[in-house]
């Protein structure tokens, strides 16, 4: 079977860094809702460029800091 | 570990309830008060229509009255925003589900034409836009749960 390119994240790592900030804190501060955090956290939402920005600039680091590209084995043809 | 119920999903159980109740008493009255004899066609249609219009402050009662109550309720008990509920994350989801609620309703729209072809009685035409209405209903809020539980890659 396939495996699907994915999009990782050290958001939990970060938050536990950043004064083990709540999930509730960080999605204030990006203007989300919590929900979306976790999804994001469990990797079971990648988030748009704009709110992936937005993540990394309130830990204040790069994006690729924050979130990583996980490529599949799927083949091009 | 099960993890907790999110505010979105408890919103999305209310409304599968407030769908089914919602439904159910309309079509407890429909059926109670549906008396075809003597009807003309114009009569069988304005019955319907009428009962099409009912549905919409049932589910006042039923859908919207339940979700503000919770709404106000979740908040004096958790003390938590419902702050951004209509985000990126939200929207993509709400947007799976209303296309899932057009698949079911557009059947419902091809099986209403066929029975109008196949000569049914108004009251079946009607209802199968009803049902599927329905149906439609309760598939977009069962498949947004199950977005919400799943995650959208």
């Amino acid at each position: 079977m396939a495996i699907k390119d994915r999009i990782e994240n050290n958001i939990r790592t970060l938050r536990f860094m950043a004064e083990e900030m709540t999930q509730m804190d960080l999605a204030e501060k990006v203007k989300v809702s919590r929900q979306t955090i976790v999804a994001i956290e469990k990797s079971k939402y990648s988030p748009s460029l704009e709110l992936a920005f937005k993540i990394a600039k309130v830990f204040e680091k790069p994006l690729e800091e924050v979130f990583q590209f996980i490529p599949g084995d799927s083949k091009k043809k | 570990m099960e993890e907790k119920m999110s505010i979105q999903e408890k919103q999305l159980i209310i409304s599968i309830v407030g769908t089914l109740i919602s439904y159910g008493v309309f079509y407890f009255y429909a059926f109670k008060w549906y008396q075809p004899d003597g009807f003309s066609i114009r009569d069988d249609m304005k019955f319907w229509a009428e009962g099409l219009l009912w549905l919409i402050p049932i589910q006042i009662g039923f859908k919207i009255v339940p979700f503000i109550v919770f709404h106000i309720i979740h908040h004096i008990v958790t003390k938590e925003k419902a702050d951004h509920m209509d985000d990126e994350y939200g929207k993509k989801i709400e947007s799976k589900g209303n296309r899932n609620f057009y698949y079911v309703f557009q059947a419902g729209f091809y099986g209403a034409m066929i029975a109008i072809l196949l000569d049914q009685s108004i009251m079946v035409i009607f209802n199968i836009f009803i049902l599927f209405g329905f149906l439609g209903t309760l598939f977009m809020d069962i498949s947004q749960l199950y977005f919400y539980r799943r995650g959208i890659r």
